[in-house]
């Protein structure tokens, strides 16, 4: 787990903060139990020895060798205490307050490069303790107790058990039917209650045989309280009570747990070797898998090149047959190569749960750290998409919930004094839609807060002081860049934090985002991309007898004029657009195309697409429509042709290119100074 | 559809550790749940093909978790992994009493938890 080691021990040192503030409590708790009673509560003694177990388990996993060390003598030291192996005192408490300190600090170090601090001193305490207090006589008195609760007990409930038994208490089972609906908090009620006057000892969920959609549990239970007190203890959960200590000597004697387990461990050894399965999946890099996309792009290009030769052949005489039988071949290799892609394609697609896993504990973590209570729902994870476009995904889904969970949905007070439940929702849902992937990010926060967004793009020169106020402008100013950087916009509007950088990562993966947001509702953002940035959805034109495929989602709008309508500002070709001066660029000087002959006629189309923020046009000679393209890096032949994205066919044999907009007008930009 | 895995482990550390390999590593679903009552809550649900579950656990420990599963028709044969310390051996030995499948001892390595789920993925 080399991998993200530092992030990796960020995390492990929250966590183990987290643990050790928590043993912290309960030492000081488990300390004053025993100054009043001289016995601390068993209940409390098992959660400070889970505390050290799960510190240990953690530093292990981290390669922490001197927590490790430490934690696991403690463990050990725990454990005993709680088995009654060993008894508490003023000077264990001494110790374990003073090995907590110490640990806190090794932590602490851990988080800054590396543990320092050494233990050998209280290592050697700790191993001094262990005089084990007065056997007690074991009380083994027949129980009643089913096979299946035996079999359940851990060491610790059993031996819990055992000294319920020891000190005379009644043991007890509770049945009892919760609706699935609410079982947790209900269950957690109840044992609340029973543990008041005496020790819940296990809590054994069991199949409900009536099939009613409820849960049964099965609780072991020691008291000093009799039968009836307790039944009128749980009677309105609706609980059974049942003696387990039967009036006579006859009852069989419980079997040992630890005797069936030893059997039915050499059993599951013995079958281990036929649990053995095959792998049915191997993992692709998925450069590799853009490798094999590239030869197919290679073989559709060679292909075109066949079928060149096979009309040459069919021009000469006498050699019809054999230029058919190419004309055949060609195309039963053009349908192979049609079936490849696709497949290619489909190893490509990931369903979305994959990053979605990632989104939920992202989620909770950000909820935590920001102090709210939020509920993340993820709907549609079976969505697929490639797998390129998923791993660029993450991030802008991250900056997006991490906007809604800061500053869309409240805190928990200010949620309920507005009439709202204390816990927000956030919910991430995807759907396909067509040819594209819909992804939403909703929180039912306090919406965008229209009239300051308003305000501060006033103050900021967006919008002009006298202009009244619109919604939906409110909505595209919060992704403009320099906008969201504003402070005193990012706090009163409570967004707009690197939304600008979002907005750029989508429309990156050639996708669309906007936002729907409503007051003290809450607030959806909507992206909306292709399903794969391998199959492309182009306009094709025409410009000098070539035909180029200029992907639909850089284009804007289609115009069609005259070349009168050109003119000339500052030595640039512009043409005037419902008021704006649009800059424009001739394809046929870009690529330095022969005009073989004049235009018939003076009619031109002019393809308007995104240039940044703004638009730029592209000059061409005709339009031929729209289609389906798959886009073929075309790699070495070329080199990296600026203004070009790859290759693509398109209809029958033809090899066209593929523009890319945003690098076409770069070029030019440079060599000609556009605004 | 991707075989789903739950992981049972109050550990939020350790389990985001164990859920982020099975995820990276893996072309199966991973859902995590953080006591018993939370695996309780997504067991009816969701058709799992693997459970790995740690044993020291509030509420209801990992032991109790395997027996109810056992008890439970869609889940009679499914894998369940017991992950647990050195520490832990008796209540591991009787984990795998009461029907679990394999277990992994902490620490693991990211590879030998990979490895092991892949055996038992049914």
């Amino acid at each position: 787990m080399d991998k993200n080691r530092a992030k990796a021990l960020q995390e492990f040192v929250a966590e183990a903060e987290d643990i050790l503030e928590a043993l912290a409590e309960d030492l000081e708790a488990a300390q004053s139990q025993h100054e009043a009673a001289g016995k601390v509560r068993p209940d409390l003694v098992n959660k400070i020895f889970r505390e050290m177990h799960s510190l240990k388990g953690l530093a292990s996993m981290f390669g922490l060798q001197e927590i490790t060390t430490l934690s696991h003598d403690l463990e050990s030291l725990l454990d005993k205490i709680r088995l009654g192996k060993a008894a508490l005192s003023p000077d264990l408490f001494a110790l374990l307050r003073e090995s907590r300190t110490h640990l806190r600090a090794m932590v602490g170090e851990a988080g800054e490069g590396g543990v320092r601090s050494e233990a050998s001193d209280l290592l050697r305490r700790i191993h001094a303790v262990g005089a084990p207090p007065e056997p007690k006589p074991e009380a083994r008195g027949g129980l009643l107790l089913d096979e299946q609760t035996l079999k359940s007990l851990t060491e610790y409930e059993e031996h819990r058990l055992k000294e319920n038994m020891t000190e005379g208490n009644r043991i007890l089972a509770v049945l009892v039917r919760f609706d699935f609906a609410d079982f947790d908090t209900r269950l957690r009620a109840l044992t609340e209650r029973l543990s008041e006057a005496g020790e819940v000892i296990s809590t054994l969920p069991v199949m409900d045989p009536s099939g009613d959609g409820g849960l049964r549990f099965r609780l072991l239970y020691g008291t000093t309280r009799s039968l009836a007190q307790v039944q009128s203890l749980v009677a309105d959960a609706g609980a059974e009570v049942q003696d387990l200590m039967p009036p006579t000597e006859t009852a069989p004697a419980p079997r040992s747990a630890a005797e069936g387990a030893e059997a039915a461990v050499e059993s599951a050894e013995a079958e281990g070797e036929d649990l053995r399965g095959l792998a049915k999946t191997v993992k692709v890099d998925i450069e590799k898998l853009d490798g094999v996309m590239g030869i197919v792009g290679e073989l559709n290009l060679l292909k075109a090149a066949f079928q060149r030769i096979a009309e040459a052949v069919a021009s000469l005489p006498g050699q019809r047959e054999l230029a058919a039988d190419a004309g055949k071949q060609i195309r039963t290799m053009e349908k192979k190569l049609g079936e490849l892609q696709r497949a290619i394609i489909d190893i490509r697609l990931v369903p979305i749960n994959q990053i979605f896993n990632r989104l939920n504990r992202t989620a909770r973590r950000l909820a935590r750290a920001a102090g709210k209570e939020v509920s993340v729902q993820l709907y549609g994870g079976d969505t697929e998409l490639d797998k390129t476009m998923m791993d660029e995904l993450v991030t802008p889904l991250i900056h997006t919930i991490r906007n809604a969970i800061d500053h869309g949905i409240e805190t928990p007070g200010e949620r309920v004094s507005a009439g709202k439940s204390r816990e927000g929702t956030l919910a991430v849902s995807a759907y396909q839609k067509g040819n594209s992937i819909v992804i939403e990010v909703t929180d039912d926060g306090r919406g965008l807060q229209v009239e300051k967004i308003w305000s501060a793009a006033v103050r900021l020169g967006l919008v002009g002081a006298g202009e009244e106020m619109d919604r939906e402008r409110c909505m595209e100013l919060i992704f403009r860049s320099g906008f969201s950087s504003a402070d005193e916009v990012t706090e009163v509007s409570g967004r707009g934090v690197g939304l600008d950088a979002v907005k750029a990562a989508i429309e990156q993966l050639k996708g669309t985002l906007s936002v729907w947001s409503e007051p003290n509702v809450g607030t959806t953002f909507q992206f909306t991309l292709p399903i794969t940035l391998a199959i492309i959805q182009s306009l094709i034109v025409r410009c000098c007898d070539q035909t180029f495929a200029v992907p639909i989602s850089s284009v804007l709008e289609t115009l069609r004029t005259t070349e009168s309508e050109i003119q000339l500002v500052d030595q640039r070709e512009v043409i005037s657009l419902r008021g704006v001066t649009l800059p424009l660029l001739r394809l046929e000087e870009r690529f330095r195309l022969p005009r073989t002959r004049p235009r018939e006629n003076e009619r031109i189309f002019i393809v308007v697409a995104r240039r940044g923020d703004k638009a730029a046009g592209i000059v061409v000679d005709d339009m031929l429509g729209e289609q389906e393209t798959v886009v073929h890096p075309i790699g070495k032949t070329f080199g990296r042709l600026p203004g070009l994205a790859g290759a693509t066919e398109v209809g029958e044999n033809q090899v066209i290119l593929v523009i890319d907009t945003a690098s076409l007008f770069s070029t030019i930009e440079a060599a000609r100074g556009f605004a | 559809m991707k075989a789903k895995v739950l992981v049972v482990e109050d550990n939020n550390a350790m389990r985001n550790l164990i859920a982020t390999a099975l995820d990276q590593h893996l072309a199966v679903d991973v859902f995590e749940a953080e006591n018993g009552f939370a695996a309780l809550k997504l067991i009816p649900e969701n058709d799992f093909r693997m459970i790995l579950t740690d044993i020291n656990m509030p509420d209801i420990n990992g032991l109790e978790l395997i027996s109810f599963l056992r008890q439970h028709p869609v889940y009679r044969d499914v894998p369940i992994l017991i992950i647990s310390t050195e520490a832990a051996e008796e209540d591991r030995r009787r984990g795998l009493a009461i029907g679990a499948t394999g277990y992994l001892t902490k620490p693991f390595t990211e590879g030998e938890l990979i490895d092991l789920v892949q055996r038992h993925l049914p």
